[in-house]
Parts: structure tokens; C-alpha cells; sequence
């Protein structure tokens, strides 16, 4: 038994802090390819702020698991990451990438107001500044989606298409947690994943609804999520394939229906898209380990 | 796309002053690009852009301690890094020992390659 099933603290740092490391990876892939040079910049900047919130948070659980943030980030086996399936897929274009920095943005910060609230001050410490650097991240989430869904229609399509195709995967992020009932019982986690994906449906419904988007919460994508080979070609992610819940419109406001079921990134089942990836972000680590600069 | 020029203040009391420019859409975009082409190593406590040849000001919306971020960012600054040439020395030093040594040449000085060039490589 792993120190995630018996503090299931760790396993709520990792996922927040999986999450921001690897779509911080998928960010940095923009560097130099950027739309223009000011956004490369500017995007550069939002990536390496992600992976300085992943540092914090690793900082935080290196105590309750005896490994440095180093070998927290880089020195794990695929299926020990717990990030959400959305965060490691490919860039595809720049609509996408934009849809899904939108969504995430949006979620993580429903995530981070809620822990705010949390009973263990030294997270509620590193949320506050996570939260103040987010800020600008939001901000420019939202000009893109305000500028991308305002057309041109070009841009508009593949905005749209975008968020079609990261919807239901964004709703993964709100996958359950390992041991989410006794995170909430001790108010380490103020609200379950349930409520916090609720608000946060409800408000990116009424925001798509706004800019006439909403269709892509029915048209929307499936959930990835499949059984990841090891480096040594053993499959050891088992249990069934994660299915989030459905999304409907109820009394003139976007609701989740059902919950989820099987196992997505949370319990570290990934989709094909991120063995090449750790293989990357890890392979200096793997190839010199322990190694400083 | 129209250029912005960037103003910033190195500190609370000084005058706002040109530090560079922007190319933006508009000047939203043009404040939350500006912030990071020109701030994101805490250059000024405050910004703002002007559309070149117009009068407006457009200062940005951050407070004095979020421009530049709040995290450590030492490793994007320059002095990150001072000493290579001493840490090269001391891995040649430790190679040396264990009977290494690097004898490829150093990499030709070029432009990057570009996107079409990267793709033909991957596809052989």
C-alpha cells in the first residue's frame, strides 16, 4: 500500500499538481510555433507558471511521501501520474489549445476558490498565491475565447471545434479523487468533485449560451482514457474505462447527469497520448538520476 | 494588427515612460500581452500601452506585486546562468577522471531550422 491510499492528501496534491505540470509541458511544446511572437511570449510565461504551481504543490506532499519535487515530477512511472486525460493531449491547433486552456483555467479555478476554505493552512497558503498568479492566466483565457468566439469564421469553427472535442474531458477533471470521502469529511477538500463540477458547469453553460457556443456541450466529444502500457510493455491500469456524466439542460441551466464510473486519469489511466510524452519530460531525469545543475 | 507602445514605471514615483511596443489587436489584448513581452522579470511596478500616434493611455490592470509573478522565477533571469563556463569545466574535470571525454564537435551556429526543415527530419 502506497502513501496515496493511506494519507489520500497525496493523492489530491498529485492530481492538482500532475495536472499543472503536464499541461504546462503541453504549453511550452508552443514555444517558438506561437501565432505571433508577443502571444509566444506571453504563453512561454503561462507555461512556466504552471509548472512552478506543480512545484509547489510536489514541495507540499515531499513530506508525506519521502520524495524530493524532483522525483516527484520526473521520477514516477506512467501510471502514477494522476493528472486528468485533458491535460496530455497534443496541442493540435491553436483553436484547441485555446478551448482547452479556457476549460481548464476556468476549473482550476472553481478548484483552488474551493480549497481556499480547506482545513490544512499550509495548502490554503500555496492556493493563495496559485490563485493571485492564475489570475493573468484566466485573463487570458478569456480574451481568446471573447476574440476567437467573435469570429472571424475560420477562427470561430476551430474554436469551436476545439471545445467540442476538450468538453468531455474537461469534465474529467472533476473525476473523483481516491479517497474523496475522507478528504471532505476532515475538510481538507470543502466540497465534493460533484459540486465543484456543478458550478462550474453552470457557469461556463450560461458563458457558452452567451456567445451562442452551447451546442458543444451536447455535440461533445468522449472521454479518453485507455490502459497505458509501462516502458517495459506490462499493462498494470486496470478497472473499466472512465464514462463522465452526461450533460443536459435542465430549467434553463446547463447539469451534469449521472456520475462518473470506471477509472480515468485520477486513479492513473491515460490515453495513448502520454507514454511519448513522459518518455520526453522524464528522460533526462531517467537518464541521470539524481543529477543537479 | 496595430503597434502599441509600451509604457512602464521602474518604480511607484517615476513617469510613465516608452520601454517598447506591441503588436495587439486591440488594447486589451495589447495590456495582456505587454505584461509578459516586458514585465514578466519585474521590469516596472506599473505599465500601460498608447496605439502608436494616438494620445489614450491604457494602463493595465495588475497591482505593483503581481507584475512579474509571485513565484520563484529566478531561473528565467540571465545571472541563472552564471557560472556554466566553471560547471563545464568541473563535468570535463570529472569525465577526465572516469576517462571521458567530449570529442564531437560543437554544433554549427545557425538559424534554427524551420518548421517544414523539423518535419522532414521526423519523416526521414
Amino acid at each position: 500500500m502506497g502513501p496515496e491510499a493511506e494519507d489520500p492528501r497525496v493523492a489530491m496534491l498529485l492530481s492538482l499538481a500532475d495536472d499543472e505540470l503536464v499541461l504546462g509541458h503541453r504549453h511550452a511544446e508552443w514555444t517558438g510555433w506561437a501565432p505571433h511572437l508577443e502571444e509566444d511570449l506571453a504563453f512561454s510565461s503561462i507555461a512556466q507558471d504552471e509548472m512552478a504551481h506543480a512545484r509547489l504543490l510536489y514541495g507540499l506532499a515531499g513530506p508525506l511521501t519521502g520524495r524530493n519535487e524532483d522525483e516527484l515530477a520526473f521520477g514516477r512511472r506512467p501510471e502514477e501520474y494522476r493528472n486528468a486525460v485533458l491535460c496530455e493531449r497534443p496541442n493540435g491547433d491553436w483553436g484547441y489549445t485555446m478551448a482547452r486552456q479556457y476549460l481548464y483555467d476556468t476549473a482550476d479555478a472553481v478548484r483552488l476558490e474551493a480549497l481556499e476554505g480547506s482545513s490544512w493552512p499550509e495548502l490554503v497558503e500555496l492556493v493563495n498565491v496559485i490563485r493571485l498568479e492564475e489570475r493573468y492566466h484566466l485573463d487570458h483565457a478569456r480574451a481568446w475565447f471573447d476574440r476567437l468566439a467573435a469570429g472571424p469564421l475560420e477562427g470561430r469553427t476551430r474554436f469551436a471545434t476545439g471545445l467540442a472535442v476538450a468538453m468531455a474531458e474537461a469534465v474529467a477533471l472533476f473525476e473523483p479523487l481516491p479517497g474523496e470521502d475522507r478528504l471532505v469529511d476532515g475538510g481538507t477538500l470543502p466540497r465534493s468533485s460533484e459540486e465543484l463540477l456543478s458550478e462550474w458547469l453552470g457557469a461556463l453553460g450560461q458563458t457558452l449560451e452567451a456567445a451562442s457556443l452551447d451546442y458543444v456541450l451536447e455535440h461533445h466529444g468522449p472521454v479518453g482514457g485507455e490502459m497505458v502500457p509501462t516502458s517495459s510493455g506490462e499493462i498494470v491500469a486496470e478497472g473499466e474505462e472512465l464514462r463522465a456524466p452526461g450533460l443536459v439542460r435542465r430549467e434553463g441551466a446547463w447539469v451534469h447527469e449521472g456520475g462518473f464510473a470506471g477509472a480515468g486519469g485520477r486513479q492513473g489511466r491515460h490515453s495513448e497520448d502520454f507514454l511519448p510524452l513522459w518518455e520526453e519530460m522524464t528522460g533526462l531525469h531517467r537518464a541521470h538520476p539524481g543529477a543537479g545543475w | 494588427m496595430d503597434v502599441w507602445d509600451v509604457l512602464g514605471k521602474r518604480s511607484p514615483s517615476d513617469q510613465f515612460v516608452v520601454v517598447g511596443g506591441v503588436k495587439a489587436a486591440d488594447a486589451d489584448m495589447a495590456l495582456l500581452l505587454a505584461r509578459e513581452t516586458h514585465f514578466r522579470h519585474k521590469e516596472g511596478v506599473a505599465y500601460a500601452v498608447r496605439r502608436r500616434g494616438d494620445g489614450e493611455v491604457h494602463q493595465g490592470p495588475y497591482p505593483e506585486d503581481l507584475i512579474g509573478g509571485l513565484t520563484d522565477r529566478s531561473y528565467r533571469r540571465q545571472e541563472a546562468y552564471a557560472g556554466v563556463g566553471a560547471k563545464l569545466k568541473r563535468v570535463q574535470a570529472e569525465m577526465s577522471r572516469r576517462g571521458m571525454v567530449i570529442d564531437r564537435p560543437r554544433p554549427p551556429v545557425r538559424r534554427s531550422a524551420s518548421h517544414a526543415e523539423r518535419e522532414a527530419e521526423r519523416s526521414g
